[in-house]
């Protein structure tokens, strides 16, 4: 090991904020978003001895776009930790270590985090907003909140792991992020709740009252069908059926 | 519809389908967002909203979990839309054509990006021993590749989706003989269905978030009763 590397430019900072947002352009079943990750990470390898091109350059550089998988929004911990620890001259044989153990946890966070918490929450917040009348600023509304959670994460994802390298997870650990996780899911449910009568009855509103207690009712039963299922019939399915059948009927009989 | 403007519209199916996975995903794929600017292309932003929210009811149901296959909702809703704006007012019929096309689309949708992901997969296969020994260009090749190969995929579904159901829907409306309440109907209850499921999925394993769903639930009921 060499010591610590300097800080890395705002401006290589900022190349790999950018790639970050395609890390997932080259996604595939054997890969994953390993070519994604050697990508993001590359503007930080060019200041390995050697430059780009030297043999450290490549080396690095082949390592990282072998397998890896993570969650595309938290990939700055791992690119940046992944950055840290190349730049710090790290033994071969540790970073690629490092680099296996980080792929699950990041994943798993960035599952609940975002795809079972501020995803769905801004979602049904937007339908709220719609059902209350907000026209289009809803869907503006849902993007800038989104960009807004989204570059602040990513920045907060690439400095921590940039700053911490190899010891990162703790870090992480104690973060904001477990207590965040946990807030975005309970918003999210309230969230959920809120839309589903306010969006019913925006929908239902030119719908004569007898109607809309047989939507209402058919929208359970639908509901529960699915749920005694199995898992065999996804709601999609379910829906798609029950509105082709009962549009063959309508049109039969019209 | 004209080339020109099935060629705008091809290209903004193209980008909100990229944006469902490849980059930047910043939620212009999410059906509410999309319906809406294909509706405003199309002249009718405020069909567009209608058929993008309602399409959001399903989308909630759709977790993109890693290397699961899901529907692709950015392009899909891109030809809802635009089925939902084309011909002035929101018709008898009209609102339900366009989701289940949409819905149709998604499944597509899905299904393209899985051959693309094998797609790159065998483009990264081939270049396997390249990547293994640091090759900057062929790391970044494959990327731009993946990119437009997805650019390209959204594309390609939308222009087929678009060629494909506008004259099927014009179609199929020409027979259509009841009023607008019962498809309206029909659609809340099944994006009803949809999106109950989609909360249960979500929350009824996660001990105390059942109780915010419940409260959320209760205040939306209470609003509704309200207003």
């Amino acid at each position: 090991m060499s010591g610590p590397a300097p800080p890395l430019p705002v401006r290589t900072r900022a190349a790999i904020f950018v790639r970050l947002l395609a890390v997932q352009g080259a996604f595939n079943y054997e890969t994953l978003v390993g070519n994604g990750i050697g990508f993001c990470v590359e503007p930080a390898l060019r200041r390995l001895p050697g430059g780009p091109g030297g043999d450290a350059y490549r080396a690095a550089l082949a390592r990282q776009s072998q397998y890896f998988n993570t969650h595309p929004y938290l990939a700055g911990v791992a690119v940046g930790a992944l950055a840290r620890a190349e730049l710090d001259g790290e033994p071969p044989e540790r970073i690629e270590r490092f680099r296996t153990a980080l792929c699950g946890p990041l994943g798993a966070l960035g599952d609940q985090l975002f795809w079972l918490g501020t995803v769905p929450g801004l979602a049904a917040a937007g339908l709220v907003a719609v059902a209350l009348g907000a026209g289009w600023w809803a869907p503006v509304g849902v993007v800038a909140a989104h960009l807004a959670i989204r570059a602040g994460v990513g920045l907060w994802a690439l400095d921590q792991g940039l700053r911490h390298g190899r010891q990162v997870g703790p870090v992480i650990q104690r973060s904001a992020l477990p207590a965040a996780i946990e807030w975005a899911g309970r918003l999210a449910s309230l969230a959920m709740g809120l839309a589903l009568p306010l969006v019913a009855a925006w929908q239902l509103e030119p719908v004569p009252v007898v109607r809309r207690w047989l939507a209402i009712a058919l929208a359970l039963a639908l509901f529960r069908l699915s749920q005694r299922s199995g898992g065999r019939l996804s709601p999609v399915e379910l829906t798609l059926g029950t509105m082709v059948l009962t549009f063959l009927w309508h049109w039969s009989t019209t | 519809m004209s080339a020109g403007e099935l060629a705008i519209l091809a290209l903004l199916g193209g980008i909100l389908g990229l944006d469902t996975v490849s980059f930047p995903q910043a939620m212009l794929s999410r059906p509410m967002v999309s319906g809406t600017v294909a509706g405003a292309v199309a002249g009718q932003p405020v069909a567009g909203l209608l058929v993008g929210a309602t399409l959001e009811l399903f989308a909630v149901e759709t977790l993109p979990f890693g290397a699961s296959r899901y529907p692709e909702w950015g392009s899909a809703s891109v030809v809802g839309g635009v089925l939902a704006a084309t011909g002035g007012a929101m018709d008898a019929g009209r609102l339900s054509t366009a989701v289940l096309a949409a819905l149709v689309m998604a499944w597509l949708g899905g299904w393209s990006m899985v051959q693309l992901r094998r797609l790159n997969a065998l483009l990264a296969r081939g270049r396997h021993d390249v990547v293994a020994r640091g090759g900057r260009g062929t790391v970044m090749r494959l990327q731009l590749a993946g990119l437009t190969a997805d650019l390209a995929r959204g594309v390609a579904l939308t222009t087929a989706g678009l060629l494909a159901l506008v004259p099927l829907q014009a179609a199929a409306l020409a027979t259509w003989g009841g009023g607008t309440d019962l498809s309206r109907a029909v659609v809340a209850a099944t994006a009803g269905a949809v999106s109950l499921g989609a909360a249960y999925k979500l929350f009824h394993a996660v001990p105390g978030f059942a109780w915010q769903f419940l409260l959320g639930l209760a205040a939306g009921l209470a609003l509704v009763a309200a207003l």
